[in-house]
Parts: structure tokens; sequence; C-alpha cells
């Protein structure tokens, strides 16, 4: 063989190779995706997590409130964001009842109720004390969002207007908490976990009763979080799972949520080289006039 | 045909009215148009609620009659939807939504498959990066160099290997175009809920109505 051929054998064979990286199966990024998420379990990475501004100016906030003040937690979010926003409500909830602060949750989309009660169980095998009625009030599902929230919050007794009974049938009349408000002006902190825009509550209390804001939101609508903070809508806020980590770093309580960011980084670096990897594929197979 | 017009007509005033009555109430303090205003966000909570009921009869109907009439590879899984339904159903409505097994199901069963299907958008997400986002032109180069530094950003790694200037780096593009972006599109979406608001309160907007093309 000359070297002439050689070359040409050399080049055909590249090509191939760039193109089966192309028109391969998906299936094998998937094991490989599986094992990035579970090898940080496995084996914690400890990467150190950057805590941004927003988280800390909730969990300062937060601080700055007295003992007693109260906390409307409304939620709009599904079962199946439990994985992104749950540690940030479990951490939140936490550090309010540390901080002897009042919950009243509310749901205004149907697995919230009960996701309030699975954030109740997690505290209370931890040791914090929950007194139903006293510190904490779950008034279930209210169905109409932002109707719901222009209602309730109206004064001089939004709340007691709209919800008669609390998510176990008991009257909201029988519970102490609840006489201790009646709209929102007797909240000190609205703390809404969404899987949305989060921007409801600005519109119905921030700006027409000057309310007290923080909220938690999935990773994607960072940039919603962002935008509010920048414009000093909200207090602060939790971005997704690295919120919650956030959170949990500040409180010196490291849990899952710190744990989970060491897949957070493993799936994205692996993302990235997907990405490049991709795209060097794509260069390598472009024809002529492509 | 005339009896229908005013059907029509009349549900276009009715919207009208509540319409002015909820902007008004913002712009005008009348003690009787905030409690109007009340009563109406009140009622659209009832209304809300009725609606999650009448939308479960009507996923059990829809089931009822593919089981009903054996709709081959459908009619099993109706079937188990209408079990699931009126089994959950059930139990929350005579034992409570405390009860250990309406609870066991929901922790156990429902968050975790809602979890699943969730995060099965991980492995598109894993396959679109391999196969899709590709840098075939200036705008997907910008938008794939975005989203490369977006991940950057959330992902803690980043920061341990190229330090705190990727941080930077990432943080100006969601504090100053992504931003630029979202807020135009909050503009955007502003004006056009005004004007279809405005074009729904005069009558030319009726689609709502869930009218067909021949009867608008």
């Amino acid at each position: 063989m000359d070297g002439f051929s050689e070359g040409r054998e050399v080049k055909v064979m590249a090509q191939s190779f760039w193109d089966r990286i192309t028109d391969m199966s998906p299936r094998p990024l998937y094991i490989i995706l599986i094992l990035a998420i579970a090898f940080p379990f496995i084996s914690p990475l400890r990467i150190p997590i950057s805590i941004a501004d927003y988280t800390k100016a909730a969990y300062n906030f937060v601080e700055s409130l007295p003992p007693g003040s109260i906390v409307l937690s409304p939620n709009v979010i599904e079962a199946s964001c439990w994985g992104e926003c749950g540690y940030a409500w479990i951490a939140t909830w936490e550090h309010f009842f540390q901080k002897d602060l009042k919950i009243v949750a509310i749901s205004l989309y149907k697995d919230g109720p009960l996701l309030c009660e699975r954030v109740i169980d997690v505290l209370k095998s931890r040791g914090v004390n929950v007194e139903y009625g006293v510190n904490y009030v779950n008034l279930g599902l209210v169905p109409g969002f932002n109707s719901a929230i222009a209602a309730m919050v109206e004064p001089p007794d939004g709340l007691h207007r709209l919800v008669k009974t609390d998510y176990f049938g008991n009257s909201i009349n029988t519970l102490p908490l609840m006489s201790e408000i009646k709209c929102i002006e007797q909240v000190d902190l609205i703390c809404s976990f969404t899987s949305g825009w989060g921007e409801d509550w600005v519109g119905l209390a921030v700006i027409p009763y000057g309310a007290k804001y923080i909220y938690s939101c999935i990773g994607v609508m960072q940039p919603t979080l962002v935008n509010q903070y920048s414009l000093k809508l909200c207090i602060g806020g939790l971005a997704g799972l690295k919120g919650g980590a956030e959170y949990e770093l500040m409180m010196g309580n490291p849990s899952t949520g710190v744990k989970s960011m060491d897949a957070i980084s493993t799936t994205h670096a692996l993302v990235i080289i997907f990405i490049v990897v991709g795209n060097i594929a794509m260069v390598f197979t472009r024809k002529k006039g492509d | 045909m005339s009896s229908f017009l005013k059907i029509k007509e009349i549900s276009i005033a009715i919207c009208a009215l509540l319409g002015i009555i909820m902007i008004g109430q913002y712009y005008i303090n009348i003690p009787a148009i905030s409690t109007a205003a009340n009563y109406a966000q009140i009622f659209t909570t009832s209304i809300a609620g009725f609606m999650m009921i009448f939308g479960t009869f009507t996923l059990l109907l829809y089931n009822y009659n593919h089981f009903k009439k054996k709709t081959p590879g459908q009619w099993y899984l109706s079937a188990w939807t209408i079990f699931l339904i009126v089994s959950l159903a059930t139990i929350g409505l005579v034992m409570g939504p405390d009860h250990f097994y309406f609870a066991w199901m929901f922790e156990n069963v429902f968050i975790n498959l809602d979890t699943a299907m969730y995060s099965i958008l991980g492995f598109y997400v894993m396959a679109a990066s391999w196969r899709a986002f590709r840098a075939r032109n200036i705008d997907a180069t910008f938008l794939l160099v975005s989203g490369v530094l977006a991940a950057l950003v959330n992902a803690p790694f980043a920061e341990a290997i190229f330090g705190k200037s990727i941080l930077n780096v990432g943080n100006w593009v969601m504090n100053v175009p992504t931003m630029a972006g979202l807020r135009t599109t909050y503009f955007g979406v502003a004006l056009g809920s005004i004007y279809v608001a405005l074009r729904t309160f005069i009558g030319k907007e009726i689609g709502w109505m869930g009218l067909a093309k021949e009867e608008r």
C-alpha cells in the first residue's frame, strides 16, 4: 500500500468513528447517567458549595424575626417536584420551628396538603417540636390560584371568610393559632413553595399590602427569582435543590440536600462533556455545503 | 337562534361586570365594590373546587367508556385507573385524609411514581445534549454557550475547578442578557393580558365560552 492509500484509509476510519458516535443509541448514555447520579451517594465527593446572595438574604430575614411571628406558607407544587424542592421546604420549616415561628400552611395545588404532612413527619423524626393548632396549622387545599390568594389576603378577615375548616376537617375557630391570623395584616412573612413563577404573591400581597415575601422555586425558575430579588420584590429565596443545600449549610445542618449536590455536579459535568463531544462529532461528520 | 344570542350576551355582560368590579377595587375605594370583589374571588374558588370534581367524573366516564368498549391496548389501563380513583377516593372520603392507608398510598406510591415521571426528563436532556445541542449557526452557538454557563453556575464543581471567575461570567449572563429578555417577556405578557381582557369584556373574544365556530 502506498502512502496515499494509507492516508485515505485512516481518513475513512476516522470519519466512520465520528459517524458512529453521532448515530449511537442513547441507551449507554442512560446507564452512564444512572452511574453518575448513584456514584456520589455511594462515595461523596464533598465539593464545596458557595451560597447565593438571595439565599443568604432569606436566611438572615428569618433570623431577624422575633419568636412567635406568623409565617403564611403557601405551596403551589406537585409531588413530582419533591426531589427538587423538598429539601428546601424541610430546611426552611425546620428553621422556622427552631426560631419558634408559627406556620400556617395552605395549598393551592392538590398535592400540597399531603406534602406538608410529609415535611412535618420528617421534622418530627428529627425531634422538632410541632404542636398542631399551636405552632402549626395545615389549612389544606384551596383551589382557584390567584382568586384564592386575593381572597385570603383581604383585610379584615379574608382568610377566615375563605377557609372554614383545616385539612383534617376541624373548624378553624377551634385552633388557637388561627385566632392570631385573620388576613395578610397579621402575617410577618410569606414563604411560598412553587413549581411555577412565584409571582402571584408579589402582585396580590407584596405590592398592595407591603408583605414580606420569600419563596422557593424549582431550579429552572431561578431567573424569575433573580429578577424579583434584584427589583426588591422579594426578600430572598431558594432556587431548587441548590437553594435547599445552601439553606442547610447556613443552618449548620447539612443533610440530604447537600449530599445531592454532588450528584448535581456529576450530572451537569456529564451534560457539558456530552455537548462538547456531540459538537466535535458534528464538525467531523459535517459534509460540504452543510 | 335569538334565544341563543341572548345567552351569549348575558355571559359577556356577566364577564364584563365582574372584570370591571375586579379592576375597580384596585383603583376606587368604595366598600361595596371591595365586598363584591371579595365575594367574586370566593365564588371563583368554589367554582374551581367544582371543576376538580367535574374533572374527576369526566376522567371516570372516559375510562369507563374504554373499559365498556374493550378498546384494544387501553381497556385494562382504564380499568386500573378506575380502580385507583375509586379506591383512593373511598379511603380518603370514608376514613379521612390522615388515615394510614391514604397517607401510605400517597407517600409510598404516588410521590415515587410522580417523581420518577419527572426525572425521565433527565434522560431526555442527556440524549439531547449528545445529539441535538449543536452549534449549527451563530444563534445556536449563543444559546449553547449561555446554556453551558448556566449549567456551570448551578453546579459546584465548576467553581471548584475554574474558581470564582466562572461564577462571575455565569452571573453576568443571568443578570444582564437573561434578565433583559425576561423583563421584555413580562411586559409583553402584561400588555397581551390587558388586550385580551378588554376584548373579552366587549365581547370580541368569545373563545372562552366554548362555542363552535359556526355558533360565534
